[in-house]
């Protein structure tokens, strides 16, 4: 008996000196630096007078809801994301994340994590994703002054998590810009998306879903295909709402797209745009609704485009009679109902 | 005479000269400018007065060290430690260096309790915590170009008769409040993003009689909170205004905007150009004492409703885009004529 106990105290004495060292250097903020950072430095705990030279090495010192700061301008590693954390480079600091081919440059696939990602510029050498977020269960992605570019597939990829867009550029990507998909609830703020196949695209495409983007202050720019697209697809009763205010959406194919492409599982979804006190000009359509579709359109100013409002049969296409729509070649095309302000 | 003249005006001298000395003694080591560096300051040389060749470690030791309505400048990035300032001055941390108040226990990011005071706080990122900020005396607090993220209490909490300016800052995730002004706090909140908090994103409270609390909020973001800006009073002759402009309030499980009064309170909300969406109710007046002027607002995609007068009274300017709401308008509303 004493044995045993005596036993059990030293493996618990053990296992509490093993958690003590394992957690002696992690802390709430980490630091890593291109000019002075070693790796080596993670046993004292990557700190600003010690600091790491790679964000992966420093994440794993850094506490749950802790922060990895960027000390001075340099390269820095792509990352797959663990852990509630934040990864800082402040102004006047140029943090560079290069994406090799097959790989992401920040990927995120752990649940119920909160990601902050802050001055980062993501960069494609021939890599997929520039911040990829797949499936999350109660995940928030908050990214602020990035810039991604470059990248092979999507600039940013978000599934089913909350989502904080703002101060960004995301730009000659060769799919999507933004990619919104199944379940995300993203709010899209002061940001650039610019020369992509497909600017923004929010989608559902699984039953039950609702995904929702709240774009504000925004330019939409020389996407070839089209700037915005709010979109279901495919099953039953997936939902996605899409509102686009105070932006410009110029020189793409399409400005803003509305679609419900539901229905080939048996039942529609539902999908509502409302524009308000936009630039559309340039572009192919400005705005455009296909299916059944919703959209309302207020105090947008819509000229220079081939068509400047585009309704297809089945679409719900409602102006509040105070939008600008003038010097398209065809002003507007399908029917489009006034109701008016309130 | 002459001869007591002169005696006078030597011995008005030899004061003088005594008081230029005292002052300059008492002086000697506080400076209208310190500095605190993570890389190579040490509080020891707070005798010397945290100078930029000699700066100090924490915000503390340094604010001490500091003139009234003197600087303390971060030179490089780090952790810098919880301070109690307890005069007037600016904690400034220039872009391109983060400035760390990282707080592990329930204490307060930065705390100010002293009457008269005037605050600038510069290029600070807090979090863990109690409150981010908490100011329950003083004059005027200045929030400029922080990040204030997960604090077990409200981002910033401001109660009394206190100027309040929060500009180009970052307020998320935070347990309670993102900003809470209370029983006379007047805040001026610009190009601010108030995000994912758990009570409303910004909340003005009337619960003291005779006071006089407002918002006026513009070119901000309330997003992911519990509600986005709320206007609450409870006490009879309490007063609580709250202005949103070129704002977005989206995403908020409760209320995008709401007034609430109660107990004979008065609350005015009044919101102009914004966009309100994907929240639960879009915005509502939900009490008697309530009014609320809506004018150019979008107002889609509310579960429940876009405008909402449960009791109170809701004017609009006849100018809002409401459309794809569960219920686009519930309850009494005005339409005003414009002039």
């Amino acid at each position: 008996m004493l044995r045993t106990q005596t036993i059990a105290f030293f493996l618990a004495a053990v296992v509490v000196s093993a958690l003590a060292t394992t957690q002696a250097h992690a802390s709430q903020r980490t630091f890593v630096s291109a000019a002075i950072g070693s790796d080596a430095n993670a046993t004292i705990g990557c700190t600003a007078v010690a600091p790491c030279r790679l964000f992966s090495t420093a994440m794993v010192k850094t506490d749950v809801g802790g922060e990895v700061i960027v000390v001075d301008s340099g390269s820095y590693d792509p990352v797959t994301i663990t852990k509630s954390i934040s990864l800082i480079a402040p102004k006047g600091v140029y943090a560079g994340i290069s994406v090799p081919p097959n790989k992401d440059g920040i990927k995120i696939a752990t649940p119920g994590i909160a990601v902050v990602l802050r001055g980062l510029t993501i960069i494609g050498q021939g890599g997929n994703v520039g911040i990829a977020l797949e499936e999350g269960l109660n995940n928030r992605l908050t990214i602020e002054g990035c810039a991604i570019s470059n990248m092979k597939a999507t600039g940013i990829f978000v599934n089913n998590a909350e989502t904080i867009i703002i101060d960004t550029v995301v730009r000659n990507n060769t799919s999507d810009g933004v990619r919104l998909e199944n379940g995300t609830r993203a709010t899209i703020t002061r940001t650039i998306v610019s020369q992509n196949f497909f600017g923004v695209d929010v989608v559902s495409n699984i039953s039950g879903r609702t995904t929702t983007a709240d774009i504000v202050d925004s330019v939409l720019d020389r996407n070839s295909d089209r700037s915005v697209m709010a979109q279901s697809s495919t099953f039953n009763n997936t939902i996605v709402k899409v509102s686009v205010r105070d932006s410009r959406i110029v020189n793409s194919g399409k400005g803003l797209l509305a679609v419900n492409s539901g229905g080939i599982g048996g039942g529609l979804g539902t999908v509502s745009l409302s524009a308000s006190n936009n630039l559309l000009s340039n572009n192919g359509v400005g705005i455009m609704g296909l299916n059944t579709a919703k959209i309302l359109a207020s105090g947008n100013t819509v000229s220079n485009n081939n068509i400047g409002l585009l309704s297809f049969p089945g679409v719900i296409f409602e102006s509040a009679g105070n939008n600008t729509v003038r010097n398209n070649d065809t002003d507007l095309s399908g029917p489009i109902t006034v109701i008016g302000t309130r | 005479l002459e001869i007591t003249m002169l005696r006078t005006r030597t011995i008005a001298f030899f004061l003088a000269a005594a008081l230029v000395s005292a002052i300059t003694t008492t002086q000697a080591h506080a400076a209208q400018r310190t500095f605190v560096s993570a890389a190579i300051g040490n509080d020891t040389n707070a005798a010397t007065g945290c100078t930029v060749t000699a700066p100090c470690r924490l915000f503390q030791a340094a604010m001490a060290a500091t003139d009234v309505s003197g600087e303390v400048i971060v030179l490089d990035s780090g952790e810098y430690g919880g301070v109690v300032i307890t005069h007037s001055v600016a904690l400034i941390a220039p872009a391109g260096v983060l400035a760390g108040i990282s707080i592990l226990d329930g204490a307060n990011g930065v705390l100010i309790a002293t009457p008269g005071v005037n605050v600038v706080l510069r290029g600070l990122s807090i979090n863990g915590g109690g409150n981010g900020i908490r100011m329950v005396a003083g004059n005027k607090l200045t929030v400029k170009n922080c990040v204030i993220s997960n604090m077990g209490a409200s981002g910033i909490s401001v109660t009394g008769p206190i100027i309040v300016s929060v500009i180009d800052t970052i307020i998320r995730d935070n347990r309670s409040f993102g900003i809470s002004l209370q029983d006379g706090a007047l805040g001026t909140i610009t190009r601010a993003i108030i995000s994912g908090n758990t009570s409303a994103g910004v909340v003005a409270q009337g619960q003291l009689a005779g006071s006089t609390t407002s918002a006026d909020i513009a070119d901000s973001i309330m997003d992911g909170n519990l509600s986005g800006a709320v206007g609450t009073a409870s006490n009879a002759t309490a007063k609580v205004n709250v202005t949103i402009r070129n704002s977005s309030a989206v995403r908020n499980s409760n209320f995008g905007l709401a007034a609430e009064a109660s107990g004979g309170s008065s609350v005015r909300l009044t919101a102009s150009n914004n966009i309100v969406s994907n929240n639960q109710v879009g915005i509502s007046a939900l009490s008697v004492g309530t009014t609320v002027v809506a004018a150019g607002n979008t107002v889609s995609d509310s579960l429940v409703a876009g405008f909402q007068n449960v009791a109170g009274v809701f004017r609009s300017a006849g100018d809002n885009a409401l459309r794809n709401n569960a219920t686009d308008s519930s309850g009494k509303v005005t339409v005003l004529t414009s002039r």
